[in-house]
């Protein structure tokens, strides 16, 4: 696997707010990253400096180029999906398509038409008149339509439908993720990309709190549902967090041996929901 | 390379051109199609007068003297004729395609060869009074409404640097706008001297000797396509700095176009006494200077180190939008 992404001390302030804060993360290709933080985390400021879109300290290497200085080179092999509707709306669809082709090397018009056939977005139609769902399938169909090595998708589905989020991600790992192309993907709706995810990455307040990969986290953490009796024993054990669940609480664990933990409850693997708000709230125990 | 270069560059040339076609598409042909309805009506309803913009030609036919025919052009900015011509029409010769003898027929030709152009002219010269409009607000606007839209994330999320971005859109406004607006300017000026045939035809009266004689098209052209290449050198500075604005402003890039310039001249004449900002302004943008050609004239080489300095400011405005298009480019 070769490394996508290279950033060490990346900052990024916005007056007195420190929007990005020291961050260094590696990317290896064919991952699919979640971003994970709430709002406020710096996770769009930080996204936008690997496209080249904002201005940071600090060294990020995106394929090979520094995407300030060499955006369009990183652009051409680099896909990005913003959280708002950012395509241009006094345009019509077929405009846009010859306008893709027009400057992208890497675009492929007849298969996004194709893409599209699926859909009611027509070619005819103006960006402008058309729903934010077919807004959102009419710039996914385009990014699919290019062979690129690097997709970010900055909460892309935000406001849209339960079906239409899960038609969207369904559609990018049955028909575009492959081993040589890597996906970040920012959003809060941790729990409908958690299943596609080869890694995570939490960011609170400019810092990233962790980058694993979902193997690994398998691996460290345990979530512990210790019934009334076990709770008060469960809580001596040093936890992340914990949270209430009916009969019982939640405890969530780093680096204890399951066969400690089994005759306190049931024991599973923290969603990353519920490991983020562990990490983040720091109401746990261990240090 | 260069061909996907050149793709990338026609592709954002026709985006511009389909965002802004009202302006920079539509508005010449409207032009054209005015200008010809009204030459139309003007040949269906109006036997003696044709009014074309800022002048006005009529043609005076003395019914009483069949031969005898009077043109009179004038000029509406100074109401003084600029050009009358009498002719005197006589029975033709045999063999002779015209009236009078060969040498005769030669120097008449001469002498009436261009007498029609500054009508044409001022047809032309109504193109490219509108032509500087609509590159003044396209130039305004480019920059500034994706920003305003944030289509702006779109537009860089694509392979295509802002040099290359800022580089179409200035040469939207200096070169292809400028030729639309040429080959509309050419197709109206063509009508107008077909529908003046016409109405002369319809007269009974002569339209080679009467219109075509009277214009030197070449001269024309040539004058007209001069008048281009002065105009875009001459404007090169004052477009790049409504480029620039707009790639700047946050609110109102008209009003950082003209604020801080209106502030400096206020400023020079009130605390120094002198308008050099005023004077240097003068020369970049369009005024009234006895030309033709949207107020421009060729000096010759005093000219010269005034317009490399323009040049040069115009190099240093284009790379300030740049640098703001990367850099600040969220409202």
């Amino acid at each position: 696997m070769s490394q996508v992404i290279k950033a060490s001390g990346v900052s990024r302030s916005f007056g007195n707010v420190k929007a990005v804060d020291g961050v260094d993360f590696q990317v290896e290709s064919g991952s699919i990253i979640g971003l994970i933080g709430p709002n406020g985390a710096g996770k769009t400021t930080l996204l936008r400096a690997l496209l080249g879109l904002t201005r940071y300290r600090g060294d990020i290497e995106v394929l090979g180029y520094g995407p300030l200085r060499q955006r369009a080179q990183v652009m051409e092999q680099v896909c990005f999906i913003a959280d708002t509707a950012v395509l241009p709306r006094w345009m019509r669809v077929a405009q846009l398509l010859d306008y893709v082709a027009g400057v992208h090397p890497r675009f492929d018009r007849e298969h996004a038409q194709t893409l599209l056939a699926d859909t009611d977005v027509a070619l005819t139609r103006h960006v402008g008149n058309l729903s934010k769902g077919m807004m959102v399938q009419l710039h996914l169909a385009l990014v699919m339509a290019i062979d690129a090595r690097l997709l970010i998708l900055d909460e892309p589905t935000l406001g849209l439908d339960i079906l239409f989020r899960k038609r969207f991600f369904e559609q990018i790992l049955a028909d575009y993720h492959h081993s040589e192309r890597t996906i970040i993907i920012s959003t809060h709706q941790v729990e409908e990309v958690e299943n596609i995810l080869t890694d995570v990455m939490f960011m609170d307040r400019g810092k990233l709190l962790l980058q694993q990969s979902m193997v690994d986290i398998a691996e460290q953490y345990v979530e512990l549902h210790a019934l009334a009796e076990n709770v008060h024993k469960a809580s001596g054990i040093p936890h992340l967090g914990q949270r209430v669940i009916p009969s019982g609480v939640a405890f969530i664990y780093r680096g204890i041996q399951p066969d400690l933990l089994a005759p306190l409850g049931e024991l599973r693997t923290p969603t990353v929901a519920d490991l983020f708000v562990a990490i983040l709230t720091g109401e746990g125990t261990d240090g | 390379m260069a061909e996907g270069r050149s793709q990338t560059y026609i592709a954002l040339v026709l985006r511009e051109l389909q965002e802004y076609r009202t302006s920079l598409c539509w508005t010449p042909l409207v032009l054209v199609m005015t200008l010809c309805g009204v030459l139309l009506v003007a040949v269906l309803l109006a036997d003696h007068i044709s009014a074309i913009g800022e002048s006005v030609s009529q043609v005076l036919p003395s019914r009483d003297e069949a031969g005898n025919i009077s043109i009179r052009i004038e000029n509406n900015v100074d109401g003084e004729p600029a050009l009358e011509y009498r002719l005197e029409q006589t029975p033709a010769a045999p063999g002779n395609l015209t009236p009078g003898g060969v040498g005769e027929e030669q120097s008449d030709a001469l002498a009436l060869a261009g007498t029609l152009n500054p009508l044409l002219q001022g047809i032309h010269n109504l193109f490219l009074f509108i032509l500087i409009l609509v590159c003044a607000n396209y130039l305004l606007a480019t920059l500034f409404n994706d920003r305003r839209d944030r289509s702006i994330l779109f537009w860089k999320s694509m392979p295509v640097s802002e040099w290359e971005e800022v580089l179409a859109k200035f040469s939207v406004a200096l070169l292809v706008t400028p030729a639309l607006y040429f080959i509309a300017s050419l197709l109206a000026q063509v009508m107008c001297l077909l529908l003046g045939m016409l109405l002369l035809w319809r007269m009974e009266m002569d339209p080679y000797a009467l219109v075509l004689a009277r214009v030197d098209g070449a001269t024309l052209i040539l004058g007209q396509l001069g008048g281009f290449a002065l105009m875009a050198l001459w404007l090169a500075p004052s477009y790049a700095w409504l480029l620039l604005a707009s790639a700047g402003a946050r609110r109102s890039p008209f009003m950082l176009a003209a604020g801080p310039l209106l502030a400096f001249i206020l400023g020079e004449r009130m605390f120094l006494g002198t308008s050099h900002l005023a004077t240097v302004l003068s020369r970049h943008l369009p005024h009234y200077s006895g030309g033709g050609y949207a107020g421009f004239t060729w000096l010759g080489a005093a000219d010269i180190p005034q317009m490399i300095l323009g040049l040069l400011f115009t190099l240093a405005a284009l790379a300030g939008a740049v640098y703001l298009r990367r850099y600040y480019f969220e409202l």
